[in-house]
């Protein structure tokens, strides 16, 4: 009785915790690594008090992206060398390398200190993705894992705590950066991404370039990671996924939810920015040689 | 219940100053509260000796389990060594924060300025918040 009478009260105190924020919902289309990386970390640093975004987009060319810390690494370097068509951005968040090409990427910025910091904003922020995953017929988890450095290898080789899983395997890839006074969080929703020539070892045979046919999703598979195609008959439209995801951040997030676009001093920004996420020096700050 | 050691001096970034046996020269670190809310950190980047820095610029940054977070320097000075033992053991952040998990020793340009931080009362309360 008491415990139960204990819980209610931690529901109480979390509800008089959640922030009630104004969200905007973003939508884009498929941009290159720089201007996504940018307009991510624009929507954080111009971000206002009492204020979330949500930004769903894509990615063309197909894009390799590293974690701000993470080391470039031979292997990636290899991989590019093999798909000269593939793009290469590092992100302004931590965590490990991902190809971006069938997938849904999703980012949200949010005050720092909403639902009592970074790492509770996290579990709420991928209890949204599950949410909207359920919404589409998902039988999505958060997952126990276990604590990743940045040297651990691309970031769906495995899951770390807390992240989305289906069948055990990693669905949703995410990463998170505090800037300034708030949170930047993004992830990839795998659609049908082959990450196979980073989870596979790399060597590559030209044959499983990012956007290679429909059935590279299943090899993903083999390796710990899994798309939305595999779970599904059919993968949803764009526009669906987009409702999907925005009813579960919604349910799970509370607060008051509009569709919007980026301000012009976030546009501004974003422009600034992307001269940093493209340049060389950022890209290949950290290096390990062969 | 996090720690906050006494004889320190705090900011609002949850940075901390203790000094060390060099006059004018302090530790630079994270308090025990900001390693339990990052987590389990994983990477530390870090600036080097002879870099000089003005107060809240950012030197470094720390990574837990996909986060990352800017370090500021809490008030003006000079680098005089960092913890390199944090390349191999960065963990050493959330054992020992105060003590095996310094970042930096900082020599202060001016240390009427360390008055302007928290005390440990100060910042305590801060965290009670």
């Amino acid at each position: 009785m008491e415990a139960r009478a204990g819980a209610a009260v931690d529901r109480a105190r979390e509800r008089l915790m959640e922030p009630g924020l104004s969200w905007r919902i973003v939508t884009d289309g498929a941009l290159p690594g720089a201007a996504n990386m940018a307009r991510d970390h624009a929507l954080a640093q111009a971000l206002r008090p009492g204020m979330g975004t949500v930004r769903f987009y894509r990615w063309s060319p197909a894009t390799l992206s590293l974690g701000r810390n993470e080391p470039f690494t031979p292997e990636y370097r290899d991989f590019l060398r093999l798909h000269p068509e593939t793009g290469v951005v590092r992100r302004p968040t931590g965590g490990r390398a991902v190809i971006h090409d069938r997938e849904l990427t999703y980012a949200v910025a949010l005050p720092a200190r909403a639902w009592g910091g970074p790492r509770r904003a996290y579990r709420k922020v991928n209890e949204g993705l599950v949410a909207g995953l359920r919404h589409l017929g998902v039988a999505a988890v958060t997952a126990a894992g276990r604590v990743l450095p940045p040297e651990a290898g691309p970031c769906f080789l495995e899951p770390a705590e807390g992240e989305v899983v289906v069948r055990g395997r990693k669905l949703v890839g995410s990463a998170q950066a505090r800037i300034g006074g708030a949170v930047l969080q993004h992830g990839s929703v795998l659609l049908g991404s082959d990450q196979i020539p980073l989870l596979g070892g790399m060597q590559g045979n030209g044959t499983t370039a990012p956007g290679n046919g429909d059935r590279g999703s299943h090899r993903s598979a083999a390796v710990g990671a899994i798309t939305l195609a595999e779970v599904l008959e059919e993968v949803p439209a764009w526009e669906r996924l987009v409702d999907a995801f925005s009813h579960g951040f919604a349910r799970v997030l509370g607060g008051s939810w509009a569709r919007g676009a980026l301000t012009y001093e976030e546009e501004r920004l974003a422009t600034e920015l992307e001269e940093r996420y493209g340049s060389a020096l950022w890209t290949w700050r950290r290096t390990r040689q062969g | 219940m996090s720690e906050v050691a006494d004889g320190l001096r705090y900011t609002a970034e949850h940075e901390y100053l203790k000094e060390t046996d060099e006059p004018g020269v302090f530790y630079v670190g994270i308090t025990d509260y900001a390693q339990g809310e990052l987590g389990d950190v994983v990477y530390v980047e870090l600036p080097e000796p002879g870099d000089t820095f003005a107060p809240m610029e950012t030197f470094g940054t720390i990574e837990a389990v996909k986060a990352v977070s800017d370090l500021y320097c809490p008030v003006a000075g000079e680098i005089v060594a960092v913890n390199e033992v944090l390349d191999e053991d960065p963990g050493l952040v959330n054992s020992d924060p105060y003590g095996e998990g310094w970042m930096l020793q900082l020599r202060v340009d001016d240390p009427a300025e360390l008055e302007m931080l928290m005390d440990g009362a100060a910042y305590g309360a801060l965290i009670e918040e």
